[in-house]
């Protein structure tokens, strides 16, 4: 599936599945690839965004150089959290020396060994693969991926359907509580009917709604941030069509001072153009990973920060019932949205009307030193308007896509919220409604509501004989 | 596999939950029938070369 094929999704296409004869697969294992949460690649589909949310174990995939960002750790804490097992890889790791590689470990176990719930866990001592993904795919190979599809391959040989069970209980658990949670609310708050006991149940009300309050706050912070990478964007590009265009004048005189100093109109156009076509198209493919990488970088800063936020509030959240209702809630952080891929081309063929092909012609056709200067000349333009078609296109895409990732993100924010609380908020209006309900139908209820709240602890206890222990790393 | 705890807990769940909830059993239900683990690539991955093969 590539943009060029299906340009904007215009088949409607939600998901692609691709059936690969590879061992590693044959035995029932699922790869979801993700771009990550700030990519510009995402594409909006209700299956992508459940990447996280029904993922079994996990692989991150981290670059040695630079080292881990902020906004990957968080991402790495919220996918170890969700995952049964997860194996860290550290790619490009042929980018450094030796002594370099040891430090890029080394603070990678550190930021791992910070992650909830995996520093005392078994085979914690720090595994992360050191690998270059490139080397992998040349014929020498690369013995850290090697060790990493071994230890991959083995781990699903032996620890797959038992890490299954403990996922499905895991998610299960997870679901269990918040519901456990809802019940629980439901009952205090509707037995705190009066005086001092109803004002906490308000005051408790109050605090909830003031996260609703933030979730609009969190999505204006998406939207300015947004405007303020939409501003570097175009003054980037501007900058580079000046940068790019002298650098083009630069490598054409290079050319007419040597290599197709005495060469004829017609090859001095033709290879002329090649040379140009070939670095412009590298240099403004070199600008939008520059940029894209840019954009991305703030859209998952902002959403790392917007979703530790979110957790703070979630802790301020359950002191509060704990300190008002005398209550216990577990409020599970909500897991988070990844969303899938999309691809982008250049085209760098020749725009040519008829006007340009009828001059082309006769230029070409021009003797010694006038069409030579006539074709220097034409190139010249030629290489202007290359520079400026192509970091437009560059441009205008990557505005694209930052719209498209902004409305994602925005998207992903508000449902972020709305499942950190959307329970709790239905066991508020559920309590207020118990306490207009007459002596006999509240007491009818109440009876119904406890029996749910014993069914969720029976079914706690189920899970509990399974296991459904908190998150372990990759056995290394 | 009616004995099974995994089983009537997911079952129960599903009974308890939202419409949300179920689909989230659901899904979860079908890896288990079908023994499928589900991985998930994460982080770096766009910048990774795509036809890595194993």
């Amino acid at each position: 599936m590539t943009e060029r094929g299906n340009p904007a999704n215009r088949r409607g296409v939600a998901s692609v599945t691709v059936y690969v004869d590879a061992p590693v697969l044959a035995d029932g294992v699922e790869l979801v690839d993700t771009p990550g949460t700030g990519s510009v690649f995402a594409w909006d589909t209700e299956a992508a965004h459940d990447a996280l949310e029904s993922m079994d174990a996990a692989v991150f995939v981290l670059t040695a150089d630079p080292p881990v960002s902020a906004s990957e750790r968080d991402l790495l804490r919220r996918v170890a959290g969700l995952s049964v097992t997860t194996f860290v890889v550290l790619n490009k790791a042929d980018h450094l020396d030796e002594g370099g590689l040891a430090e890029a470990v080394g603070f990678t176990q550190r930021v791992l060994s910070e992650v909830p719930g995996h520093a005392d866990r078994a085979g914690a001592s720090g595994a992360v693969y050191p690998m270059s993904a490139r080397a992998a795919l040349t014929p020498a190979g690369d013995p850290g991926f090697a060790v990493f599809a071994a230890d991959f391959a083995a781990y699903l040989k032996t620890s797959r359907l038992s890490d299954l069970r403990l996922s499905a209980a895991a998610q299960a658990r997870r679901i269990a509580m918040s519901l456990q949670d809802e019940v629980a609310l439901t009952r205090r708050a509707a037995q705190m009917r009066a005086g001092d006991a109803a004002t906490r149940v308000e005051e408790f009300g109050a605090r909830l709604a003031e996260v609703a309050v933030h979730s609009r706050d969190a999505v204006a912070v998406v939207n300015a941030e947004s405007g303020r990478l939409l501003f570097a964007l175009n003054d980037a590009a501007d900058q580079a069509v000046r940068r790019l265009r002298d650098d083009a004048g630069r490598q054409l005189d290079e050319l007419s001072g040597g290599e197709l100093r005495t060469a004829p109109p017609a090859d001095i156009e033709r290879k002329g153009h090649e040379r140009l076509a070939v670095s412009v198209l590298d240099a403004v493919s070199a600008w939008r990973d520059e940029r894209r990488e840019q954009i991305e970088q703030g859209l998952a800063r902002v959403d790392a920060r917007l979703a530790g936020d979110l957790k703070a509030e979630l802790d301020v959240l359950r002191g509060s019932a704990a300190e008002l209702l005398d209550l216990d809630l577990s409020l599970p952080e909500p897991g988070g949205r990844l969303t899938e891929d999309r691809a982008f081309f250049f085209s760098a063929g020749e725009d040519a009307g008829q006007t340009e092909l009828l001059a082309g012609a006769i230029r070409r056709s021009l003797p010694g030193g006038i069409g030579r200067r006539r074709a220097w000349a034409y190139l010249r333009r030629a290489a202007a308007d290359l520079v400026g078609s192509q970091v437009g296109r560059a441009r205008a895409d990557l505005q694209y896509r930052l719209a498209e990732a902004t409305r994602v993100l925005v998207r992903v924010v508000e449902q972020r919220y709305t499942d950190g609380t959307e329970r709790m908020s239905a066991a508020l209006r559920a309590a207020a409604d118990l306490r207009q309900e007459s002596d006999t139908e509240a007491g009818r209820k109440e009876t119904a509501l406890a029996e749910r709240e014993g069914a969720l602890r029976r079914v706690l206890s189920l899970l509990d004989q399974e296991g459904a222990c908190p998150p372990r790393r990759a056995p290394g | 596999m009616i004995d099974d705890p995994l089983a009537v807990a997911l079952s129960d769940v599903a009974a308890l939950g939202t419409d949300r909830d179920r689909d989230q059993i659901a899904a979860v239900r079908d890896r288990l029938a079908s023994a499928r683990l589900r991985v998930l690539v994460a982080g770096e991955a766009i910048r990774t070369p795509r036809s890595m093969t194993w």
